[in-house]
């Protein structure tokens, strides 16, 4: 699945990236799940707002950085009382290839039982483009952009 | 006195300057434009091609020559607007623009009266503050100098070849650099070493190693017109439509769900043409590379779907041979005639409420979008059409000379 995201450094102000040491090229930002302190950018109520991604803690909400569609609408998140919101990537890498996001990514925001928030990326069964670009079963959800 | 002026404007990495105009964060980056089916790069930016990227290349090795680069999907749709703006803009400059291909076009400015280094400026200038789209410009006496001239100095280079330039220009140039002599032909003069050598040689000599073609480019190449700007695309000779069927299938129903949605475009563009066919072939090309052929010769000339359709039908008997896995389909229509050509017939069997029913079709998808109603065989091939990209393709650009 998706291992990282790079977004523009301009949606930021400095202080704040150098609080959650993000990897800062040029004028983007890369942000990797596999990293101890992953954070996603999230656009949330009018506000960009640095979230974690997902959870690798023992804490009680999913130990992970996805959330799979069917899963989602199957009911399996509702007490967690998700909120979506949108990713504000500008690109996302999954199996070594870095592909064009447009709009953003969907995500879901939940908050744990010591009130930090985490945001899931939400993912999709590949359509053939996407499986035939990057090999991957599963692709995240876009926003208003078919791949 | 004032020259007789051609100009060759190549857009620079066009694609991928077409993603940029609608997301500017792509802009300085590496960058690779996917084909139909996300498996090849079918262009990449000045960025990317340090890293050893080509055109063609799969997208395995692209990622592993240049891991940093960012990948889009194409949208031939979208640069077909861009691909006008730049016509309409190269109209203001003259009435004879050949739309030569999506991104290059070639535009005869007559005997012009003024500054030529100025005229090539000034087109470069607009194109990009009106389109976003930087182009590479070649002015010269021919279309095959102007063309060499605009490859000369990409991206955003300008080169004029006067009368007088043309020697030392041509003195700077390989031979490989003149355009329609393939890598076959260029190696029967791989003792010249630049373009003035092969223009210095004798024309027989000339004509001896690389026939007709060979000569008029020596012609071309000193400043005498073989190859007129042609403003408007010469009558075709066949009409096709097909290409990959997104892997490798055995399913006869998959197949004829893809020969359905070809089969669909084909008429699509026979209809926006005005123009008929009386002969259909059928090609189905299997993974080993053979060719299975189905031919029907048609009653009439016809453009009519229904018609086209049992013709259809009959070749995709006739081509199909089980236990094979195909890959490729093509749908050849031809010869070509004009609609307006066509004779009354009292004893037609075109049945009016199909025909009714075939207009309303197409009222629809002209409405809310090619295929938004399509054939009920189309249903076997659901992910071509889960993407409305997938609905437009290269050929789909209408007017263009070259493929």
């Amino acid at each position: 699945m998706c291992q990282a995201i790079r977004f523009m450094k301009n949606e930021f102000s400095d202080d704040i990236l150098q609080k959650y040491h993000l990897e800062v090229r040029e004028d983007e930002v890369r942000s990797y799940f596999a990293k101890k302190n992953a954070y996603l950018p999230v656009l949330l109520n009018g506000q960009n707002q640095l979230i974690r991604w997902g959870s690798k803690e023992n804490i009680k909400i999913p130990r992970t950085g996805f959330c799979k569609i069917e899963s989602f609408k199957a009911g399996k998140w509702q007490w967690l009382h998700p909120t979506p919101a949108t990713i504000i990537a500008s690109s996302a890498l999954v199996n070594g290839i870095w592909f064009q996001v447009k709009q953003g990514i969907q995500g879901l925001i939940v908050e744990s039982q010591y009130g930090t928030r985490h945001c899931y990326i939400l993912t999709q069964p590949s359509t053939h483009y996407f499986r035939t670009m990057t090999g991957s079963e599963r692709m995240p959800v876009l926003i208003h952009q078919v791949l | 006195m004032n020259e007789h002026i051609i100009g060759h404007i190549d857009a620079d990495c066009f694609y991928v300057s077409c993603e940029r105009v609608r997301d500017g964060r792509l802009v300085g980056k590496p960058v690779g434009v996917l084909g139909n089916q996300g498996a090849c790069v079918i262009a990449r930016s000045y960025e990317m091609r340090p890293y050893g990227v080509k055109v063609g290349m799969p997208i395995w090795k692209a990622k592993e020559l240049c891991p940093e680069g960012i990948y889009v999907k194409r949208d031939f749709q979208w640069y077909e607007i861009l691909s006008r703006q730049m016509q309409d803009i190269l109209r203001r400059f003259s009435d004879t623009v050949e739309f030569y291909s999506v991104d290059e076009s070639f535009v005869d400015f007559g005997d012009y009266p003024g500054d030529v280094q100025e005229l090539a400026h000034t087109i470069q200038d607009k194109i990009f503050h009106e389109v976003r789209v930087p182009v590479s410009v070649g002015l010269s006496l021919t279309r095959t100098l102007a063309k060499i001239a605009s490859e000369k100095n990409k991206p955003m280079g300008i080169q004029v070849v006067k009368r007088e330039d043309i020697r030392p220009f041509l003195a700077t140039c390989s031979p490989q650099e003149i355009p329609g002599i393939g890598r076959r032909l260029s190696k029967r003069i791989k003792h010249l070493r630049t373009i003035l050598d092969y223009i210095n040689e004798p024309q027989e000599k000339i004509r001896k190693l690389l026939h007709k073609p060979g000569e008029q480019f020596w012609y071309e190449l000193q400043g005498t017109i073989l190859f007129p700007v042609q403003a408007k695309r010469p009558e075709r000779k066949a009409i096709s439509r097909g290409g990959s069927i997104w892997g490798y299938y055995k399913d006869s129903d998959y197949i004829w769900g893809f020969l359905m949605r070809n089969l669909e475009r084909l008429v699509d563009q026979l209809t926006r043409e005005d123009i008929e066919i009386s002969e259909l072939t059928l090609l189905l090309i299997t993974a080993e590379g053979a060719t299975f052929q189905g031919k029907v010769v048609l009653p009439d000339f016809t453009n009519n779907f229904s018609f086209l359709l049992k013709a259809l039908r009959q070749a995709f008997k006739q081509a199909f041979r089980r236990g094979y896995s195909y890959g490729y389909v093509h749908i050849i229509g031809y010869p070509l005639r004009s609609h307006q050509q066509k004779q009354l017939n009292l004893f037609t069997d075109e049945d009016e409420k199909y025909q009714q029913l075939l207009l309303t079709k197409q009222q629809l998808n002209r409405k809310y979008g090619r295929f938004t109603l399509r054939s009920g065989a189309t249903l076997f091939v659901p992910q071509v059409f889960a993407d409305e990209t997938s609905n437009y393709e290269i050929c789909d650009i209408e007017g263009k000379i070259c493929f």
